[in-house]
Parts: C-alpha cells; structure tokens; sequence
C-alpha cells in the first residue's frame, strides 16, 4: 500500500507506539488543538447563556393487555411474539392518534389558544401584524404543525407510556399536556366502543318502534273494547285464539283451591287444633285485620298477573319475585300475630299455627283469583256466544297486542344480551388504560441543559482538536526526526537546523496557517450547525 | 557564552545556528577536505527549504573560520533571492558569465572581506540554454581558480534539471530537507535523480528541526532580516 512507504520506520521495526511521540505531535500542532477547542468552548457558552428555556410537561399512562386477549380474535394465536413488539405498537397508535390534524386542532380549538400563544415568531416578525388574529387557515394549520413538533411520546418502561409538550411557556406546556391526554383517552375510548356500540344502538332503535308499535296496538284493542264492547271485556286478556287455554288455567286455579281446601287446610287445621283448641276464634280474628287483608290484595293480584302472563305465554319474572317475596311477608305477619296473641306457646307450636293461618289466606288468595279469572273467562265466553265477528276482531286486536309485547319483550332480552356481551368484549379488544400520573406544571426548565451542553461543548471541542490533530498528522508525509531522513534517504545527516525564519519560509508559512484557519473555521462552522440541529433531537 | 561579533557582520556566529553550521563544516571537511580547493553545491527537492538562507550562512562561516577566499554563487538563475538579501542588483551575474557577456565581470564584495557573492544574472525566458557543459565547466573553472571555495546556491533538483548541470564541476552536493515540511516521496525522487547521474552527496542539513522537534533546540535562530552592508577592502 501506498500508505506503508510513510509509516515511522520505528513503527516497521516494531516500535509499537510511542507516548513521547503522540505527546511530541501535539505540542507540535498545540495551536490546531487549541483555537478550535477554545472556540468550541466559546460557542457552547454562547449558546447556553442564548437559547430561550423550555419547559416541559408530561402525563403518563399504562397500557395493560390481557394475556387472554393478546391474541388475534379469529386465530386465536398470539398477536405479538414480545412485549416490546406490543409496546411498539401501542407507541404508534398513541403517536398516531396524538399527532394527527384533526386531534390537534381539536385540542387548539378547546383551549383557545391564540397565535401569540404558539406563533409568537410570525407577531414578532410582522408576518400577522394583529396579535388577536383568528385562528383559522394557514394560522391553523401552522400552529397544529408548531404543537406537533411539540408533542413527545416515549415508552420508557414496559406499559408505561409518557405524552408530553413542550413549550417556552410552563403554563402553555401544562395545559397543552393536560388537553392532549384528557383528549387521547376520550378518543381512544370512543373508537374502541364504536364498533361494539352499534349493534345495541340498532336494537334500542328498533326497541323504540316496537314500544311505539305496541302502544299503537294496545290503542286500538282498548279503543274497539270502550266503543263496540261491555265493560266487562275490557282489559279481559282471554280471546278467542286462547279460550281453552285459559279455562285450563281456570280449571287448574280451582283444582289448587280445592286441593288447598280439602289437605292442606284440613291437615294444618287439625295440627292447630291440637296446639289450640280456640284456633278457629283466631282465624276470623285474623283474617279481619286490615294487615292481612291488604297482603291478601296484593297477592290476589299477583297472582292474577302470572294467570295473565302464563295465558299469554310470557314468563312473568318480576312478579315471580314479588310474588314470592309478598308470601314470605304474608308468612312471618301471620307469625307475629300468634306470637302476640299466645306467647305462651312454643315456636314450633306457634308455627304450626301460623301455617294452618297462611293456609286460610291463601285460599282467599286463590279463590279470589279464580273467581276474577273465571269471571272473565265466562264473560268472554258470552261475548263469544252473542256477537262472533266481535269477538273474532277482539281476538285479533288482543293477538296484535300479544304479538307486540312479545316482540319487545324478545328485544329487551337481546338488548340485555348485548350489553352483557360488549362489557365482555371491552376485554376481549385486549387492553385497557389506565392514568398513571397526570401532568403537572413544570417548576423549571429542562432546556438548555448547561450541565449538558457544557459537556457536549467540551467534549466536542475535545473531539475537533484532537481530531483536526490527527487528520493533519496522518496528512503530514514529511520527516520528523533524522533517524528518518538517515533511514529512508540512505544519507548521512550532517547537519541540524533548528528553524530559520525568513521572506520565503515565512509566507510559506503563512500560507499553511492560513489553510489551515480556513479548515479550522469550516470545520467550526458546521460543527455549529450540526450543533443546533441534533441537540434538540437528544430531548 | 559571549557573542563575538565581526564588524560589518549581521549574524552571530555563537548563535545555536552557527554552532551547527560549524559542525556542518567540520563534517564537510572530514569528507572533502577544505583545505584543497573545493566547489560545493547546496540543493533540495522544492522551492522554500532553506537553501539559500543555509547557502548564505554557511559561507559566512567558512568565511569567520577559514583562512580562504570564499565565494557564494546564485545559481538559480530562475528565482534568484540572494541579491535581495545583499542588496545589489541581480545582474549582471552567472548568466552573463555562461552566455560569455562576462569579461571583467567580478563577484561582489560583502561585509566579510573573503567573502565575495555573484549573483544569478538575467537569463531570459530559457535557461537552461545557458547551461551547457562545455560552458559551466568553463566558467567554474576560471571561479574555482580565483577563489579557494565555492558555494553554488542551485534551484531544486525536481522542478527543474538546472542542478544536474552542475555536478560536473562541484565536488560535492549538501541535500536541504526541510523537516515537517517536504513529503518524503518528493525528497526521495530528489535524492535519486542527483544519484543517477553520480552526484557525490555530501550529506543531509536538516532544516526546521525545532518545530517537529519542540524544545529539542534551546531558543530559535533569529539570524536573518536586516540588511547585510557590504564592507568595501574587507578581506
């Protein structure tokens, strides 16, 4: 190689390196090392005592996904093959999501930010003379792209994401902040609801109409029954398509009441007796009170409405619970009666007569809604009878409204179906976020980091003395001892000269140094630039 | 170490650089004999190594400790610098001697009264016309027989060839390098071009050692900038 000529013959015999020459290149070329370096130095003050300071405010959010549902729904494999790659992702929706347009003129049109807000430099250099200019168009689209410069979203940690603003202002950087992530999450939630929100939104539309379609039906069956019909058919739920239907009911409701007169009551009756021979005083006592009579009411009609549900075929589930809650109440009033009247008694025996008691209220209850049941059976029966085309355009009226309260009561169920099912989908999308701090106003500013620049400054300075050093020694092919000049020359050096300054030396001289104060300023000069521009890329 | 000071003398001859220059003579006169008399060419491989300035001082010192008439030529009738050092004309000089304009043509005197200096002269837009052997050889001989040493101050040897001419009539070459400097390619193209034609080469002066030697020297020479006032019936 070319290169192999120039080397220090020291270094060919195996010299190996030389302390005292590095230090000998360096005092030899003290001012190439020194006048960048001091200049360097010089620039970093300048710039550290010049740059405007920038605050910086900043919320943090972690994005949990469920281990379940960090697969693809359809494959049921895993959707990332690590974290990091799911924390990946999560920094470009949150980047992408925080940086768009739209987002951004939202967050400026919510806080109302003006142009000397975030352009102060277009005010400043009469670009907008009026300081209160609207913020609209090209203003606009200059300060979203100013606050999208702005923004920093890092992944510091696992789940942990930070999205902050900078700003010259600490108050501007804390409310940008505050805005951005309040906003990012009610955009985040808004989109992943919209998908799983339409299907219920469809079925509470069309709920509505069935609502509306029942109530119309329900107003023509009422109406026809107040115009053509008696009274006594009006709100009679028995119709034509469910005539049988509803004498079986009938005939089971007085199957029970019979059953109830015949065992039970008979069975408890002499159980009470044996306990207390004056039960039966007891009884009519009882039975009159307008306690046990107001229970009785209420259950005579609840239990009509599950005769009604039943004959209409529609499970009566709320009244099934009150039902059962009304007996229970009915059970321990009657309880706390024989208990006031003989408390001599025992607790079981006490039982023993409070049952033979609700075993009585119960018949009321029964035979109370077997004759109003049976009451409207017959009545339609005669309906039936003396005016058939009546009764048909009555049976269709009621099968409308049957039909109607069927269907909305089908879509009630899917609606609840639906809701259960987008909670449980809420997961299944397969994370959630949660607000692990939320911005704060900064105290100080985090530029110009002096600690930071000073040592980027110095070590810059460092890096282009000794560089520019280096460079013009690997440059310098020319001889620096007479043991080289004897070795490659094959020359006897006779004699030494230390340095002659004089005409042509001199601007020879001055010629190189002014080469290489050229190189030097270029080299300064771009240093600088690189400066300014990767420095704030560092933050 | 007290400076002794000649009269007429801008140079001090107990500087660092002439106590080198006296060791330059002792080496030379191990090799050539300065006693007899001699010629002796100062080249280098570029312009600006010190040639001149080293050709100057060199003879001064010869002049200070030889008991000889010494005479200091420019020969490098492209770029003359030593008849602005002693401030005289450039010609009639060397050139005139080889184009025969020469008769009663003598070298000048300077401040040292043995030493004498003739300048390089007007050679025109071609000089190396002028340099034929038959005529160097001449015009050398008829120096060389009124003076007992001669120091011919040569152009470089790799720029032009004028230096080749001349090694018939000197007995020897001293090869400037400047240290720091010069490339060692382009000294080693110079040092070779002066060999192939036979050139006897004294030895090396290495020049400008205390810049890529800091500190190896005690203090710089500030040896050269005024003016040098020629010292008429000086011997």
């Amino acid at each position: 190689m070319m290169m192999d000529m120039y080397e220090d013959d020291e270094q060919e015999q195996g010299g190996g390196f030389n302390p005292a020459d590095l230090l000998r290149m360096f005092l030899r070329r003290k001012w190439l090392f020194l006048i960048p370096f001091v200049l360097c130095l010089g620039m970093a003050y300048v710039a550290i005592k010049t740059m405007q300071p920038i605050y910086f405010s900043a919320g943090q959010v972690r994005v949990i996904r469920e281990a379940t549902a960090a697969r693809t729904l359809t494959e049921g494999m895993p959707r990332y093959r690590s974290s990091r790659d799911a924390d990946r992702e999560t920094m470009t929706l949150i980047r992408t999501i925080v940086t768009s347009p739209i987002f951004l003129e939202k967050v400026v049109n919510e806080l109302d930010l003006t142009v000397m807000d975030m352009l102060p430099s277009l005010v400043e250099s009469d670009q907008i003379q009026d300081p209160n200019h609207p913020v609209e168009g090209f203003v606009l689209d200059r300060m979203v792209s100013t606050l999208e410069k702005s923004i920093r979203v890092n992944n510091q940690e696992p789940q942990i994401f930070t999205i902050g603003v900078r700003h010259t202002s600490p108050e501007l950087a804390f409310r940008l902040s505050r805005e951005i992530l309040d906003s990012f999450l009610e955009e985040e939630q808004a989109g992943r609801l919209q998908a799983s929100t339409s299907t219920r939104d469809f079925l509470n539309e069309q709920r509505q109409i069935y609502i509306a379609q029942l109530e119309s039906a329900q107003q023509r069956l009422t109406s026809f029954q107040r115009t053509m019909l008696s009274t006594t058919l009006v709100g009679n739920p028995v119709n034509e398509q469910n005539m049988s239907q509803a004498e079986g009911l009938f005939s089971e409701l007085q199957r029970r009441v019979n059953e109830l007169d015949t065992t039970e009551i008979t069975r408890s009756r002499e159980a009470a007796q044996a306990v207390l021979p004056a039960v039966g005083q007891l009884s009519v006592l009882v039975a009159r009170e307008a306690d046990v009579l107001t229970l009785v009411r209420d259950l005579t009609g609840l239990e009509y409405e599950q005769t009604v549900a039943a004959l209409a075929t529609r499970p009566g589930a709320d009244s099934q619970n009150l039902l059962g809650t009304m007996r229970l109440s009915l059970d321990s009033h009657l309880g706390r009666r024989v208990a006031q009247e003989y408390p001599q008694l025992a607790a079981a025996e006490q039982a023993t007569v409070a049952t033979y008691l609700y075993n009585l209220a119960y018949r009321d209850v029964l035979g109370g809604v077997a004759a109003r049941f049976g009451g409207e059976v017959d009545a339609y029966r005669n309906f039936m009878t003396r005016q058939p085309e009546q009764a048909a355009t009555l049976s269709r009226l009621q099968s409308e409204v049957e039909s109607a309260q069927s269907m909305l009561h089908n879509i009630e169920q899917d609606i609840t179906r639906e809701n259960l099912s987008l909670a449980a989908s809420m997961s299944e999308i397969g994370y959630r976020i949660e607000v692990r701090r939320d911005p704060r106003m900064p105290m100080g500013p985090i530029e110009p980091d002096k600690k930071k620049l000073a040592m980027m400054g110095f070590v810059l300075a460092l890096a282009i003395g000794v560089g520019l050093v280096l460079v013009a020694e690997m440059l310098d092919r020319s001889f620096k001892s007479v043991q080289q000049i004897e070795s490659v020359l094959k020359l006897k050096v006779i004699g030494a000269l230390p340095v002659v300054e004089d005409g042509p030396f001199e601007n020879l001289r001055r010629r190189r140094i002014l080469m290489w104060v050229l190189v030097v300023v270029g080299v300064l000069a771009l240093a600088a630039v690189g400066l300014l521009w990767v420095y704030p890329r560092f933050q | 170490m007290r400076k002794k000071k000649r009269k007429g003398l801008d140079f001090d001859i107990e500087s660092p650089l002439a106590i080198e220059l006296r060791r330059v003579m002792i080496r030379i006169n191990r090799e050539l004999d300065l006693e007899r008399k001699r010629c002796i060419m100062v080249t280098s491989s570029e312009r600006g190594e010190g040639k001149s300035l080293f050709a100057l001082h060199f003879s001064q010192v010869l002049a200070h400790h030889m008991q000889k008439r010494i005479l200091l030529i420019d020969g490098d009738m492209r770029r003359p610098v030593q008849h602005t050092i002693f401030h005289t004309d450039r010609g009639p000089g060397l050139a005139e001697l080889l184009r025969g304009e020469g008769d009663g043509l003598k070298p000048t005197g300077t401040l040292l009264s043995n030493l004498d200096f003739l300048p390089a002269g007007r050679a025109g837009e071609n000089p190396s016309k002028l340099l034929q052997a038959i005529r160097v050889r001449t015009v050398f001989d008829r120096l060389k027989a009124d003076y007992d040493i001669v120091i011919l101050d040569s152009p470089p040897v790799v720029p032009v060839s004028d230096p080749l001419q001349f090694v018939d009539v000197v007995d020897g070459a001293i090869y400037m390098v400047l240290a720091g400097r010069t490339p060692r390619d382009v000294c080693e193209r110079g040092v070779g071009i002066l060999r192939s034609v036979g050139t006897n080469i004294i030895g090396v002066v290495a020049n400008n050692l205390a810049e890529v030697l800091p500190y190896y020297f005690d203090h710089k020479y500030y040896g050269y900038g005024q003016r040098v006032r020629k010292e008429k019936g000086s011997d």
